[in-house]
């Protein structure tokens, strides 16, 4: 919402592009079709392209989603921006950052700092608005060939078969069919594929529900995420600050139980309560409101991401609580997730079988995100009698106790780790990541270790050059020692998604190539 | 150790405190006793014990 006067996409800094409708759309079979233009639909268009695989890009809109929504890129988001060509922008644009603070009544119990070192190309935490996160991908996009968009194109219809889907598309000046090979749901939380083929979200509701407020206002506070339980101007609740570029901060604040949403959604409501948190903080600077909206901390997913043709990608296939910042980011990474997996299928270098592993992988992060998230939603608001008697004895304690403190600490994001994957080999190796883990980075001297990694699947090999070749395989071999503490001999497969596929103690040829095609020929 | 000092200071500060405070009081401590125990098994048996026989009558 934007205040009184204001259209959707009246932004104080921000200006919407307006894109056409398609004058001609062909009706010729597409290999791939993505449902939705947003963060996670543009990824995967990308992801798809990397690979050589073209797909057409719907979206019902003219423009991108209005206002700042999820502003928060973890770091493991970076290395898939990094992966499909759309970095540059993002660390010219958004703010990293590393620490957080706590407050409890006003006064600091806590300062936790997320694990950053030299070997990390990129921060753990990067703030970027989500309009700009779609620019920045719609730039990539439109420089791509082998994504064909189709803007205020909406779908209206889909019959799905084992090998393939027929979509009903509506533009402003036709209603035609489509027939895709594979479809990508990508449309969001409200996604109509999901209730055309009549699937549900399933899971908890969390009570607690946000007001996310943008203003702009000059400032000096470094980009530092504050967290202030129990203030005086929301007694009881908890708000959530964060810096923006361009001089916005994001404000968020729980609405308590009694609370309509519509009351407290209402202009009025939305100045007394953001100047009540600046007041709180002793922020005495004009500042004007640009964007506000309300967001609820569910825990939702599909009990399976795919069914037949289609597989469901971001929001429509689950619902996180704003407050591990997962949302988006585990969005991006099923994306990837299912881009590789599907351009090696159509390219013909993989069975159908390989796509088997996408919901118990993307399925299994969500579930984890689940349990952190609703550690952390537990903490921000508390659910009950018992659940709200230990927190507040928790940040009374942190008053006195540093140890306290840390029952605040959110630990946010660590990619998940794929154990239980049908890709996943059993484990051959003793230091470094695991099989199944998204690999850390490392710092060589003249680069990191994720610049040098292959498009496809890479042989990290320390110590002598293995003679192993693969068309899909990129090796690198590595001085003992240059990362992870690798001895020499020790060896790693990794995935075009940065995910360990297994690791060796010592190399050996055979294996490693039986490994490739164990995932490759899953028919 | 008697538990004798324990005992009175709790009930001295439950009387100060009054009853609306008693219960995050209650929880302070035994979070707070428990992080000085040092054994975490230890503590949540005991936790199991404290919650058996509260039946009023
Ligand atoms: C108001 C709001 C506030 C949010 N705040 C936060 C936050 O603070 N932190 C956070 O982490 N996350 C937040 N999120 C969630 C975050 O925005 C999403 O996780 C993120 O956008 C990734 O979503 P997506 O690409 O899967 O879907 P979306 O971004 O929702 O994109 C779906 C796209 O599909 C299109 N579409 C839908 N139906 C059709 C159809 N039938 N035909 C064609 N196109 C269609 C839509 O036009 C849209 O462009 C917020 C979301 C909303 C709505």
């Amino acid at each position: 919402m934007r205040p009184e006067g204001r259209g959707e996409h009246d932004s104080l800094y921000f200006t919407y592009p307006q894109f056409d409708a398609p004058t001609e759309a062909s009706t010729d079979p597409a290999p791939v079709v993505i449902v939705g233009a947003g963060p996670i639909g543009m990824v995967a268009a990308l992801e798809l392209a990397r690979h050589g695989q073209r797909s057409v890009l719907i979206d019902a809109k003219a423009t991108f989603n209005d206002g700042s929504r999820a502003i928060c890129i973890a770091r493991a988001s970076y290395h898939i921006l990094d992966r499909i060509g759309a970095l540059a922008p993002f660390l010219k644009k958004s703010l990293p950052w590393t620490t957080g603070r706590s407050f409890y009544r006003g006064q600091q119990i806590l300062e936790f700092a997320m694990p950053d070192s030299a070997d990390d190309r990129f921060r753990p935490m990067y703030n970027l608005q989500q309009q700009y996160i779609e620019q920045f991908l719609w730039d990539a996009v439109a420089a791509q060939p082998l994504i064909e968009t189709r803007w205020q194109t909406r779908l209206e219809g889909i019959e799905t078969q084992p090998e393939g889907a027929v979509l009903t598309l509506t533009d402003p000046y036709r209603t035609y069919a489509l027939s895709a090979r594979w479809v990508l749901a990508a449309d969001g939380a409200r996604s109509t594929v999901r209730r055309l083929m009549g699937l549900r979200l399933k899971g908890e509701n969390f009570e607690g529900r946000y007001v996310i407020a943008d203003v702009r206002m000059a400032h000096d506070y470094p980009t530092i995420r504050r967290a202030l339980f129990d203030p005086a101007c929301r007694p009881g609740g908890t708000v959530l600050i964060h810096r923006q570029p361009d001089d916005i901060w994001r404000i968020d604040y729980q609405l308590t139980e009694g609370e309509s949403a519509e009351e407290a959604t209402r202009e009025d409501n939305v100045r007394a309560s953001v100047q009540g948190v600046l007041d709180e903080i002793g922020e005495t600077r004009e500042w004007e409101l640009e964007w506000w909206s309300v967001y609820s901390a569910n825990t939702l997913a599909l009990d399976d991401y795919r069914a037949g043709p289609v597989f469901f990608i971001g929001d429509s296939a689950h619902i996180v609580p704003i407050f591990g910042v997962r949302g988006l980011n585990n969005g991006l990474a099923d994306a990837q997730n299912i881009g590789w997996k599907l351009a090696l299928v159509l390219s013909g270098q993989a069975g159908e079988g390989l796509l088997d592993s996408y919901t118990p992988e993307r399925r299994g992060a969500t579930l984890d995100v689940f349990a952190n998230a609703s550690k952390s939603a537990r903490f921000m608001t508390p659910p009950s009698f018992g659940w709200q008697l230990m927190r507040d004895a928790a940040l009374s304690l942190a008053l006195r106790f540093p140890w306290a403190g840390d029952l605040a600490n959110p630990r946010q994001m660590a990619p998940y780790t794929y154990a239980d994957s049908p890709l996943t080999a059993p484990d051959e190796g003793q230091t470094g990541p695991v099989p199944g883990a998204m690999i850390p980075d490392a710092n060589l001297g003249d680069g990191f270790l994720s610049e040098r990694m292959g498009p496809l699947f890479t042989l990290i090999a320390f110590g002598e050059a293995p003679k192993v070749s693969h068309p899909l395989l990129t090796v690198i071999t590595l001085p003992p020692g240059a990362a992870w503490n690798a001895p020499e001999g020790a060896a790693w497969l990794i995935r075009p998604d940065l995910h360990v596929a297994g690791r060796w103690t010592s190399l050996d040829p055979a294996a490693i190539l039986a490994t490739l095609d164990r995932i490759l020929e899953r028919p | 150790m008697s538990a004798e000092p324990i005992y009175d200071a709790l009930a001295a500060h439950l009387d100060t405190l009054g009853e609306a405070k008693a219960p995050l009081f209650l929880a302070k401590a035994a979070l707070a006793l428990a992080q000085a125990l040092g054994d975490t098994d230890m503590a949540l048996s005991i936790l199991r014990e404290c919650a058996k026989n509260l039946e009023s009558r």
